[in-house]
């Protein structure tokens, strides 16, 4: 025997199939509004990604070159810059090339007698591999350190904040 | 190190590190000559922004002096000045069509007006390394 289904619950489920398809319709694009941003927030941060990929990096520091954009003023421009990454072991080490000194650029192994320190050309000041200055030369503090993240296989650069690497 | 007000806060408190003056030249005359004077203002300013970079601590970039009918007092006044200051180097940043006395840095002049801006940076570059290594000469004297 098969169940009939009366004229008010035909109309019934009708309606409330519809009304559902509308509720969802207005709803879920909203929702998707309100939720997108934490995730595009998420996923990226200020990361800003290079063109190395993370098994290319060795022991020995590479010069890795990045582009940013920069507001000066009305004046808003890509700047290039760089940082010394090598890996330690499983982490990124990525330094700014910048001299604690009075900011000129350091170089590895810039001085031949020297090969496994930073250099920095303008008053000879040294720094060891993990950023430490060389107590005796110029600079004041050791090398400031970026935040490095894995974007698909690429590095990643993030904030630059004091090293982590001497205590 | 350049002319403004927080760098030169930095020259007065570490003067004894800064000891090398950087003195551009451009020519601004109004004559047939115009567009390449025009042409070697941007390259200068572009190699002194890649010298700042990498020598900010050591190197006092002056701004530069424009020279008018090849009239170079004002240069050699400026240079006398920062003499006075107690510079060890003055060195005048210049194409090479200048007869200036003392000592001076030369760089080619590149067309950079048709080029590409990658093309371009690979140009300049080389020039910049160019004076670099003129500067250090200057240093290891």
């Amino acid at each position: 025997m098969t169940q009939r289904v009366t004229r008010r619950q035909f109309l019934n489920y009708a309606l409330m199939g519809t009304g559902s398809f509308m509720v969802a319709g207005i709803t879920l694009p909203m929702a998707r509004f309100a939720i997108d941003p934490l995730f595009a927030a998420g996923a990226d941060g200020d990361f800003i990604q290079t063109s190395i990929r993370m098994d290319e990096i060795t022991d020995e520091p590479v010069k890795v070159d990045f582009t940013f954009e920069q507001k000066d003023g009305w004046y808003e421009s890509e700047v290039s810059d760089f940082a010394w990454v090598y890996r330690d072991g499983d982490n990124i080490i990525a330094f700014s090339p910048v001299c604690k000194h009075l900011g000129c650029t350091v170089t590895w192994g810039g001085d031949t007698s020297n090969p496994d320190m930073f250099f920095c050309p303008c008053h000879n000041g040294y720094y060891t591999k993990d950023g430490n200055n060389v107590p005796g030369t110029p600079p004041r503090g050791p090398l400031d350190q970026f935040e490095v993240a894995d974007s698909d296989g690429y590095l990643a650069l993030g904030a630059l904040g004091a090293n982590k690497l001497v205590g | 190190m350049f002319y403004n007000p927080s760098d030169l806060s930095i020259l007065k408190d570490e003067f004894e590190y800064i000891d090398t003056a950087i003195i551009p030249l451009q020519k601004i005359d109004m004559n047939g000559d115009a567009k390449i004077h025009a042409n070697n203002i941007e390259l200068i300013q572009m190699i002194t922004m890649q010298l700042e970079r990498q020598f900010r601590g050591r190197l006092f970039i002056t701004p530069s002096i424009s020279i008018v009918n090849d009239d170079l007092t004002a240069a050699n006044n400026y240079r006398e000045q920062l003499q006075n200051y107690g510079f060890k180097n003055i060195v005048f940043l210049c194409d090479k069509s200048y007869k200036i006395e003392g000592e001076v840095l030369h760089f080619n002049q590149i067309p950079i007006e048709s080029m590409s801006q990658d093309m371009k940076m690979e140009m300049v570059n080389d020039e910049v390394k160019t004076v670099m290594k003129a500067i250090i000469q200057i240093w290891n004297k």
